[in-house]
């Protein structure tokens, strides 16, 4: 199979990453050493135009060379200007291009991304398999504070190209250095970040479970490539590629593979929301989600991934994992409600809309879960009886 | 009523003709003139802040050349005004400020410099003064690779822009509008360290930067936030929290606003400010109380009127809460969660039928528009 490794950067910061942590961390033997014993690898890094000669001077890109294909594609075709999202997709979408004339499968090796050694080795098993997208939850670590501890841990003999970091070693490091846009992801904290596409919980001692509606593609082999790039890599454009659920899969434990991904300190942190009470919290999620994700997202909540650092007690993260269940049943119930609600209006159904949105925000039903009390809600209106339980069964 | 651009501007010519030649009183009252037609006019205020001084009402002089300052922070000419009015005023620190900060931003002004070094050497200060003396800057460089900073910026090559203000701020440590072009890259690359490093840079060579102490006050409690969060998470893994500073974070801010409301009683910006930050003390009332303050100095301010309906019905006024949405023209660029305050308080009061509108309303809002931002330099 060929597989490409697709990495956009440009801007000395995140050069500066790519040398020092994502291309070294790739090169790891459990990484693209160990795609390429049975597969094509080619590492495709698309830069700016001024970018380029600092990039192929690398030591770093001399060793990528000596372990497979490797170019540097300057990336003049993308937008510019300052739209960094437009830029990226633009890049993103020509290396699809180029995958679709091979037929290859696309890794998205991002420039502040630090993998742990064997994920893609993890990936590819999954692959031979059949599965044709493998995904992973990525949670942020503060990047200076990483860095400098990273540094410390690594043998200085390593630097030379390839940096092996165990996922255990990498899983505690980075929760070491979490940064607060992840631990304002933490359900049951009072402040809660209001872009919560992954929900945290905390195992004392032991590491952290995660459940994410956006989990972060590893390897993804498309059913479809005429699939339009747009968005976020890890937003609809992995349902599109892989339209068939059965075919995506999730690492849910470290020890198989994790990545996390470097930012400063503030960057995006600073919507921040504080929830009176869980049902705000449950309310908030799910709006955001109704607004934010696509319907196959929802399935991947339900799917728990641990993050720990060290040997697991079993019993202590099953019951972290059922609690966290309930709230993502809860979510989901009250995703479904709004559902019902927009169905409501757009049937011109609006009393039942407007009874239904009250008993939303002011009553448990979403705590509880209490799908039989939506009849008597509904029912008590001047409205076809028929027509609300064919939209009620539509919904659940 | 002024009618038209020409006659305004005819008018403002007039004002600073009557100032030149002495006639003050007439100058007043058309600096006041053009006020009542432009209230934030730069010019007019201070203009007026010059024809008070010269009239010797030097509290009102002051009052006006704060309000120009406090709109256009590094303008040399008003700091200048305004340190020569405070040194009348007898406020030699604050007077002393003033210059050097004017200094900083225009150094190659010699009268300007002679009359600081005369100010300096009535106090006896003349060590200070002496440094002043015989100080030579190569300003057209200066100015030419702070441009080429700025375009840079402008063309996303952040790193080289930022290499050459480095290396501006490192030969000229006050050359503060390096400081605040640099301070701009750091917030737009989401370095809050680095931009807060500079804005209390900035606000040591210009302290009367009101905007500025609101900035860092925002900053800091941002902080103090992130940090909280950060810890609260920290000990939930069972790891240890590093250093246990957060609470001088918060002391910080708090310093900062009260600094901005010393400069100008009146700043929206640090009222606002420091209500959050009682109210992340867990004073209800007090914040309130600012909230309330602020509105009567501007009372069209969408989201403290939203605010502050929060804050009452948490406090449990639910009609007075309901009393504040009502008074708010609703718009598409209300947040959901103003919205859902807004049906929460019609809920709490028992009128069901507007508490149902209401949260039908919330529910389909468009989520694009989001809250909690924080203030920017420009």
């Amino acid at each position: 199979m060929n597989i490409h490794i697709v990495i956009p950067v440009w801007g000395g910061h995140y050069l500066d990453l790519l040398e020092e942590v994502c291309l070294p961390t790739l090169l790891a033997p459990g990484n693209i050493p160990a795609l390429q014993l049975n597969h094509h690898c080619r590492v495709r890094i698309l830069t700016k135009k001024e970018d380029v000669a600092r990039l192929k001077d690398s030591d770093i890109f001399c060793s990528v060379q000596k372990v497979c294909q490797a170019e540097i594609i300057d990336s003049s075709f993308s937008t510019g200007g300052k739209m960094k999202y437009a830029e990226m997709n633009a890049c993103v979408s020509h290396a699809y291009d180029t995958a679709e004339e091979e037929q290859a499968a696309i890794v998205f090796g991002l420039a502040d991304f630090v993998w742990s050694d064997g994920m893609l080795a993890t990936a590819i098993a999954h692959l031979a398999e059949g599965k044709r997208a493998v995904l992973a939850p990525c949670f942020r670590v503060i990047s200076d504070k990483f860095r400098s501890d990273f540094a410390i841990k690594i043998n200085p003999e390593q630097r030379r190209g390839a940096i092996s970091i165990p996922p255990r070693s990498l899983a505690s490091l980075a929760m070491d250095n979490i940064h607060p846009y992840s631990a304002t992801s933490f359900w049951g904290e009072s402040t809660f970040h209001d872009w919560p596409f992954l929900i945290h919980w905390a195992v004392k001692g032991e590491g952290m479970m995660i459940r994410g509606f956006h989990l972060h593609p590893v390897i993804i082999h498309p059913e479809v490539y005429q699939a339009d790039y747009d968005g976020e890599i890890d937003g609809e454009f992995v349902f599109k590629a892989c339209p068939t659920p059965e075919n995506i899969v999730v690492i849910q434990d470290s020890d198989d593979g994790i990545f996390v991904s470097l930012d400063n300190f503030s960057r995006a942190s600073l919507n921040l929301k504080d929830h009176e009470s869980e049902r705000a919290a449950l309310i908030d999620t799910a709006l955001w989600a109704r607004s934010h994700v696509h319907e196959m997202h929802l399935n991947l909540l339900k799917l728990p991934c641990r993050i720990h650092g060290s040997e697991i007690s079993s019993n202590v993260w099953s019951q972290i994992e059922r609690e966290s269940q309930i709230v993502v049943d809860k979510i989901l119930f009250a995703h479904k409600l709004i559902k019902l609600i927009e169905e409501l209006v757009s049937k011109n159904l609006h009393a039942a809309a407007k009874r239904l949105s009250a008993a939303f925000f002011t009553t448990n039903l979403i705590e509880e879960i209490k799908v039989v009390d939506l009849e008597p809600i509904l029912m008590d209106q001047d409205c076809d009886v028929e027509d609300i339980k064919k939209l009620i069964a539509k919904v659940y | 009523m002024i009618k038209n651009k020409q006659s305004f501007q005819k008018m403002l010519a007039g004002a600073f003709d009557n100032l030149t030649n002495g006639n003050l009183e007439a100058a007043v009252v058309a600096f006041k003139l053009v006020l009542d037609q432009s209230p934030d006019h730069l010019d007019a205020l201070h203009g007026l802040a010059l024809t008070k001084f010269h009239n010797q009402q030097f509290e009102s002089a002051k009052s006006f050349a704060l309000r120009a300052l406090s709109q256009d922070p590094l303008n040399a000419s008003f700091l200048t005004t305004l340190g020569t009015i405070t040194q009348h005023l007898s406020d030699y620190e604050f007077s002393i400020q003033c210059f050097k900060s004017a200094l900083a931003i225009n150094p190659e002004n010699r009268n300007l410099r002679a009359e600081y070094i005369l100010l300096l050497k009535s106090l006896g200060r003349n060590e200070e003064a002496e440094e002043w003396n015989g100080l030579d800057f190569n300003l057209v460089r200066e100015k030419e690779l702070l441009g080429r900073a700025v375009n840079l910026n402008a063309d996303d090559k952040i790193d080289d822009a930022i290499k050459i203000l480095g290396s501006l701020i490192d030969s000229r440590p006050n050359f503060v509008l390096a400081r605040s072009e640099l301070a701009n890259i750091f917030q737009q690359q989401g370095r809050m360290e680095e931009f807060i490093e500079q804005l209390q840079m900035i606000l040591k060579i210009v302290p009367t930067y009101t905007q500025a102490w609101v900035i860092l006050g925002d900053n800091m409690r941002t902080l103090y936030r992130l940090n909280g969060s950060r810890n609260v998470v920290k000990l939930k893994l069972g790891q240890e929290i590093e250093g246990n500073d957060n609470a001088l974070l918060l002391a910080s801010a708090r310093d900062s606003y009260e600094k901005a409301l010393k400069i100008k009683p009146n700043h929206i910006g640090a009222k606002i400010g420091l209500a959050e930050l009682v109210l992340e003390e867990g004073d209800l009332e007090t914040a309130i109380d600012l909230l309330k303050s602020v509105l009567k100095i501007l009372p069209s301010l969408f989201e403290v009127r939203c605010k502050l309906a929060k804050l009452s019905r948490l406090n449990g006024q639910f009609e007075e809460a309901l009393n504040l949405f009502e008074e708010i023209k609703l718009s598409d660029s209300i947040a959901r969660s103003n919205l859902i305050e807004m049906a929460m308080s019609a809920f709490n009061m028992g009128y069901s039928d507007q508490a149902e509108d209401s949260f039908l309303m919330a529910l389909l809002a468009d989520d694009r528009v989001r809250d909690n931002k924080v203030g920017s330099l420009t």
